[in-house]
């Protein structure tokens, strides 16, 4: 945080990286579609950066709460934003692409190991967990689209987030033997 | 309740205002935690996985006709109604569509069966879970991405047994032998 506050390009980085994954899981709550969230999260670390650039994070050891304040601003905002969006992803772009490492589309052996992990899932426990983890649906929403009782949809996903955290620290099927 | 559960409920707006707030006070107060990197990735792989129509295990005919007309490069592989068949993989092949047949002797079908994938010479068994079945057809359309099928391909040999439930006992209604072709 020291070394970001004092313009160090890949402190800018590693913050952003560690910051990523909530601000993801902050827009997963409000918006819909992966873009958009994606997007969303991007604009967070563009401001983030910013203020650093600015010196505007007055006290480092709260940076989580900066970015936080961040996100919530710009939930309230972010009808407005479109514009001064574009021009900070000239001008600090390339610093938050930092983002795009772990993107789907270049991790092949990441999506074919989720892949293997819910092929090995039942039917109704894949839709459990797109509808809750992808789509950010509630557990009564998902209820009453699969005719389930919360409780049940509650158990569901809970079982399926483990077994699908086992599976993903496991290898690749096909890769067992080797 | 488990962190992963609390995330689940935080995505799924279950927390009253104040959990909410909360969770995210602790969430970007300790954004570096293994939970949440855990169900990040799999929102953001798996979101991948449901544009591509490859996060459920099977296309319907719909599904497998919009693919096609989408303009991705889709590879469509017979495996017959069974038996022996050498497959090859299109260089620019980015999705694997598997279409087996389901012979009448299979009897009546329902839309979901197992098919159990195994390669003989090293005593690897898959089994694949509730595999949607165009029942109209009497065909499976399996669909992966090329990666998953690669790393399949590249033990060769294998051998998929299509699997149902009748009365309580699992039976095996068609088989396939699927042979990497010499280049």
């Amino acid at each position: 945080m020291t070394r970001a506050t004092a313009g160090d390009r890949a402190a800018e980085a590693e913050l952003c990286r560690r910051f990523a994954p909530a601000a993801r899981t902050f827009a997963r709550r409000r918006l819909r579609g992966a873009d958009a969230v994606e997007e969303f999260a991007q604009d967070v670390l563009l401001r983030l950066v910013q203020a650093l650039r600015e010196g505007a994070v007055d006290d480092p050891p709260r940076v989580g709460g900066f970015v936080l304040g961040i996100c919530r601003n710009l939930s309230r905002e972010r009808a407005r934003t479109q514009e001064r969006r574009t021009a900070l992803w000239e001008q600090f772009g390339g610093v938050v692409e930092v983002m795009d490492d772990g993107a789907p589309a270049r991790s092949p052996q990441e999506v074919a190991h989720l892949e293997d992990c819910l092929s090995q899932m039942t039917e109704r426990t894949r839709m459990v967990l797109r509808r809750v983890v992808v789509e950010g649906a509630s557990a009564a929403e998902v209820a009453t689209q699969l005719s389930l009782t919360e409780g049940n949809v509650r158990v569901m996903r809970h079982r399926g987030l483990e077994a699908l955290r086992k599976c993903m620290q496991g290898r690749l099927t096909w890769q067992a033997a080797s | 309740m488990t962190r992963l559960e609390e995330i689940a409920a935080y995505l799924g707006g279950e927390l009253d205002s104040a959990s909410d707030a909360a969770f995210e006070e602790a969430m970007f107060e300790a954004p570096e935690d293994p939970e949440l990197a855990f169900v990040d990735r799999l929102a953001r792989v798996g979101s991948y996985l449901v544009a591509r129509n490859t996060f459920h295990a099977g296309l319907r005919r719909d599904e497998l006709d919009a693919l096609l007309a989408s303009g991705r490069r889709v590879q469509v592989m017979d495996f017959g109604d069974g038996g022996r068949t050498p497959v090859r993989m299109d260089d620019d092949a980015e999705l694997i569509v598997m279409r087996m047949g389901l012979p009448d002797a299979a009897g009546e079908l329902g839309e979901l069966v197992d098919v159990e994938m195994s390669v003989p010479a090293l005593g690897i068994v898959k089994r694949v879970k509730d595999v949607r079945v165009s029942v109209g057809e009497r065909v499976i359309w399996g669909i992966c991405e090329r990666p998953l099928f690669e790393a399949a391909y590249a033990l060769g040999h294998h051998v998929s047994r299509v699997i149902v439930c009748r009365d309580g006992t699992e039976h095996v209604v068609a088989e396939y032998e699927i042979h990497p072709a010499p280049t």
